[in-house]
């Protein structure tokens, strides 16, 4: 008899924490992100002109790293993904706050510029570390992402990763022929 | 009614019952995952040997796309655009002008983007941009540019606006592809048309595309196709 009984609680146990995991992979994700479901851009907004003059920051000193204001909401950073969310083995290196114009020159080799956003606009500048990180073309291990949203609008402006790739990853459809 | 060894084999097979039903959930739910298998519906034209290409330019209208991104499979993507290859032939390197539904950075977006990738000593390097400014609106008319500027610098352009530039690749690729990808085999393209397939010479002389062949490849079963309706100037890319 005791034996049926224990038999029965570790059923029920197991089946609990299936029915738990089940919900949590399936809903779990919408449920405690509602931000990312509903982001969408509509037009396209306003030009992204400077507007460094709005907030009270020293942006002079572009080898310093500038203090988040206490203010700032990074759930309005569409796709920002705070640093305990992170995945496993993902280290959050820097955040910080700077001018698309410091931004444009942190990159090294190849660089890209942007004539729709101006040097002076605040921009919310973001670095990891990630084991490995999933592009569009495969994986890439041992990669550094950078992403930048504007600081105002929360708008997303772009990321960059570096890393090894793995054998999964191809480039441009034609480098996947050859 | 049951003896107790009857009733112990009895959940003790339950158990198993359930934790190879956990077992092939939770595969199921990893396979959703990002996943590098991608289909594309390409067309494409290359330089000959004693030539190179400093650029491309298509026109197209703006059709409906569908990636069914959703905040559980955020790394869905479906778009059309050019590939360009730039930094001298088979060099792997490569700038993107197109529209994109669906992950930029695994967050939802529906737009112009532009994009970028190079291997530097077996080190990767990728970029994407959103292009904010055009109408996204459909049936919406718009050109694409890729063009070498000198001093190593590449444009991207839409509708004669340069939003992007790239600075650090030489001039020169071996070809330019044109077309729909996603990485879903869900996702849907409305009936869509590019033209004016053009490329740059090193000359910098703008040019219709000498050649053209189709290049689809399939692999998620999109059922999607693509055909020149005007060959190579002009083509189409649908579903059956």
């Amino acid at each position: 008899m005791m034996r049926k009984t224990i038999f029965s609680l570790i059923l029920v146990l197991v089946l609990m924490m299936v029915v738990g995991v089940a919900f949590a992979q399936n809903f779990g994700s919408d449920l405690s992100d509602p931000s990312n479901d509903e982001f969408l851009l509509k037009d396209a907004p306003v030009r992204l002109t400077a507007n460094e003059h709005k907030f009270d920051f020293d942006m002079n000193d572009i080898t310093k790293d500038h203090l988040l204001p206490d203010t700032m909401d990074k759930a309005s950073f569409i796709g920002y993904t705070e640093q305990a969310k992170l995945p496993a083995g993902a280290i959050r290196t820097k955040e910080t706050i700077l001018t698309w114009g410091q931004y444009e020159s942190l990159q090294s080799h190849v660089t890209m510029s942007s004539t729709e956003i101006a040097p002076k606009r605040i921009i919310f500048y973001v670095e990891t570390e990630y084991p490995i990180y999933e592009i569009k073309y495969g994986s890439v291990e041992d990669a550094t992402v950078s992403e930048v949203w504007d600081y105002e609008t929360g708008e997303f402006l772009g990321f960059k990763v570096t890393g090894k790739p793995t054998k999964n990853w191809s480039g441009s459809p034609d480098t996947t022929q050859n | 009614m049951f003896s107790k060894s009857s009733v112990q084999k009895k959940s003790v097979l339950i158990l198993l019952c359930l934790v190879m039903l956990f077992a092939v959930f939770m595969n199921n739910q990893s396979s959703q995952a990002a996943s590098t298998d991608r289909s594309h519906i390409i067309i494409k034209t290359t330089s000959g040997s004693n030539a190179q290409f400093n650029g491309g330019n298509y026109r197209a209208v703006t059709k409906a796309m569908d990636s069914k991104w959703n905040s559980s499979n955020s790394h869905r993507f479906a778009l059309r655009t050019m590939w360009l290859e730039v930094n001298g032939k088979n060099s792997q390197s490569w700038i993107e002008n197109g529209f994109v539904d669906g992950s930029l950075n695994n967050a939802y977006y529906n737009g112009f983007y532009c994009a970028y990738g190079y291997l530097n000593n077996g080190t990767l390097t990728y970029g994407e941009y959103p292009i904010i400014g055009p109408s996204t609106n459909n049936d919406t008319t718009h050109d694409y540019h890729i063009t070498y500027l000198g001093s190593q610098k590449y444009a991207v352009v839409v509708d004669g606006t340069t939003y992007k530039n790239f600075t650090g690749f030489n001039p020169g690729g071996s070809y330019m592809q044109l077309g729909l990808e996603t990485n879903y085999s869900g996702s849907t393209f409305a009936t869509t048309y590019t033209s004016i397939h053009k490329t740059k010479n090193g000359s910098g002389v703008w040019a219709n595309w000498a050649n053209g062949v189709t290049d689809i490849n399939d692999q998620l079963g999109t059922g999607y196709t693509c055909e020149f309706t005007n060959h190579p100037v002009t083509a189409k890319y649908y579903h059956p």
